[in-house]
C-alpha cells in the first residue's frame, strides 16, 4: 500500500514537472521561431525599401520559413505557458481560435506569395501581404514591453 | 397649422457653411475612418495607413489657416468664446434658454478644436511612430529616433485615438441631442450649408470665404506637411 502511494507521488511529481517542462519548452521553442523570423525578415525588408539588392532565392527561403514556422506555432501557446518572460498577450488564450487562424493565414500567405514571387516588382506587389499577418497578430496579441 | 407647415417649409433659408469647409469637414471624417479601417483590417497595405496620415495633418493644417482667412462661420475669431462665456452657454442649455448660433456655438467651437488638435497629435505622433522591430510599418521620422522614442510616440499615437473615440462620440452625442430634443437639424446643414433663418445669436447668414483663398490655403497646407516632413528628416 505504502509503496503504491509512494509510486502515486512520484508520478504526480514526475507529471507536474514534465508540464512545467513542456511549457518552458513551448515558449521557448516559440520565441526561437519568431526570433527567426524577425532575423530573416530584416534583409528582405532591406530589399523592400531597396537598401539591399532584390534576391529571390532569399525572399523564397524567408517565406518557407514562415510557412514552416506558422505550422508549428499555434501548438507552442499550450494553456500553461501564459506567464514568465513573455510577450504573449492573455488575450490568445481568449480567443486561440481567431489567434490559431492569424498563423494558418499565415502560411497560405507565404505559400500563395512564395508561388507569386518571381521578379522585383511581383516581389514588392506581394510581400507586404504576408508581413500584414505579422501586424495583425502583433497589433493583437503581443504586449510591448 | 396649414399656414404654419406652408410658412415653415417655405422659410428662407440662410448660409451658414461655406462650400470649403463642408468639404474640409467631410474630407476630415473619411480621412479619418479610412486610416481606422486601414489599420484594423489593412495590415497587408500599411502605405493606406501612411497616406492617410498625411491626408489628415494636410487637412488640419488647411483648417487652421481657413479659420483665419475662411468663411465668417469657419473663422476661429467668430466662434472661440471665453471659457465664461462658454460655461454660461453650457448652463443656458440645461435650463433650455440657451441662445442659438448659425455657426458653432460655445461649446461646438472648443469640440472643433478638441477634434482638431486630437486629429494632428495623431498624425504628429505616426510620424514618429514605427512597429516594435521597425519591419512592417514606420513613419517618415522614425528612422533616426531611438527605440524608446518610438515607443514614446507609439503610446502618444494609441492613447490620443482612445481620447479622439471619446471626443467622436461626445460629438455625435452633442448633434443628436440637438437634433433630437432641440429640433435643430444640424447634421444636414453640414451637407447642404444651409439652415432655415432666424434670430442667431452671431450672425443672421455666412460670408462665404473665397473659393482662390481655399486653394491657396489648401497648397499651403500641402507645402507645410511636406516642407516640414522634408526638412525634418
Amino acid at each position: 500500500m505504502k509503496t503504491l502511494q509512494i509510486l502515486a507521488l512520484v508520478g504526480l511529481t514526475a507529471g507536474v514537472s514534465v508540464g512545467a517542462a513542456f511549457a518552458a519548452d513551448a515558449l521557448g521553442e516559440r520565441q526561437t521561431i519568431l526570433k527567426g523570423f524577425g532575423d530573416e525578415t530584416r534583409p528582405v525588408v532591406a530589399m523592400m525599401k531597396g537598401e539591399a539588392p532584390f534576391d529571390l532565392a532569399k525572399v523564397k527561403a524567408t517565406l518557407a520559413t514562415y510557412a514552416e514556422g506558422a505550422a508549428k506555432l499555434p501548438g507552442l501557446f499550450p494553456d500553461n505557458s501564459r506567464t514568465g518572460k513573455t510577450e504573449a498577450s492573455p488575450k490568445i488564450w481568449d480567443e486561440k481560435t481567431k489567434f490559431d487562424g492569424i498563423f494558418a493565414k499565415l502560411k497560405t500567405d507565404s505559400e500563395t506569395a512564395s508561388a507569386a514571387i518571381t521578379d522585383q516588382a511581383s516581389f514588392k506587389a506581394n510581400f507586404p501581404k504576408v508581413l500584414g499577418n505579422c501586424k495583425a497578430c502583433h497589433d493583437d496579441y503581443r504586449v510591448k514591453k | 397649422m396649414t399656414d404654419a407647415t406652408v410658412s415653415s417649409s417655405a422659410a428662407p433659408q440662410v448660409l451658414a457653411w461655406d462650400g470649403p469647409t463642408r468639404l474640409f469637414k467631410w474630407a476630415l471624417v473619411a480621412t479619418v475612418v479610412s486610416a481606422w479601417v486601414s489599420n484594423k483590417y489593412g495590415a497587408g497595405n500599411v502605405a493606406w495607413h501612411v497616406w492617410n496620415g498625411y491626408a489628415v495633418l494636410v487637412l488640419v493644417v488647411f483648417r487652421l489657416l481657413w479659420g483665419l482667412v475662411g468663411g465668417s462661420t469657419a473663422r476661429f475669431a467668430g466662434f472661440l468664446r471665453a471659457p465664461l462665456a462658454t460655461i454660461r452657454y453650457g448652463l443656458d442649455l440645461l435650463r433650455g434658454r440657451e441662445a442659438h448660433y448659425l455657426g458653432h456655438n460655445p461649446l461646438g467651437g472648443w469640440m472643433v478644436m478638441v477634434l482638431l488638435g486630437l486629429a494632428a497629435v495623431m498624425g504628429l505622433s505616426g510620424l514618429f511612430n514605427a512597429d516594435t522591430d521597425r519591419m512592417i510599418i514606420e513613419g517618415p521620422l522614425s528612422a533616426k529616433l531611438s527605440d524608446a522614442a518610438v515607443s514614446l510616440a507609439h503610446r502618444i499615437h494609441h492613447q490620443a485615438f482612445d481620447l479622439l473615440l471619446i471626443a467622436i462620440v461626445l460629438h455625435l452625442a452633442a448633434v443628436a441631442f440637438h437634433s433630437v430634443v432641440k429640433k435643430e437639424r444640424l447634421a444636414p446643414a453640414m451637407v447642404t450649408g444651409r439652415k432655415p433663418a432666424r434670430d442667431y445669436a452671431d450672425m443672421a447668414a455666412a460670408t462665404p470665404g473665397s473659393i482662390g483663398l481655399a486653394i491657396g490655403c489648401l497648397v499651403a497646407a500641402g507645402l507645410i506637411v511636406w516642407g516640414g516632413i522634408w526638412i525634418a528628416r
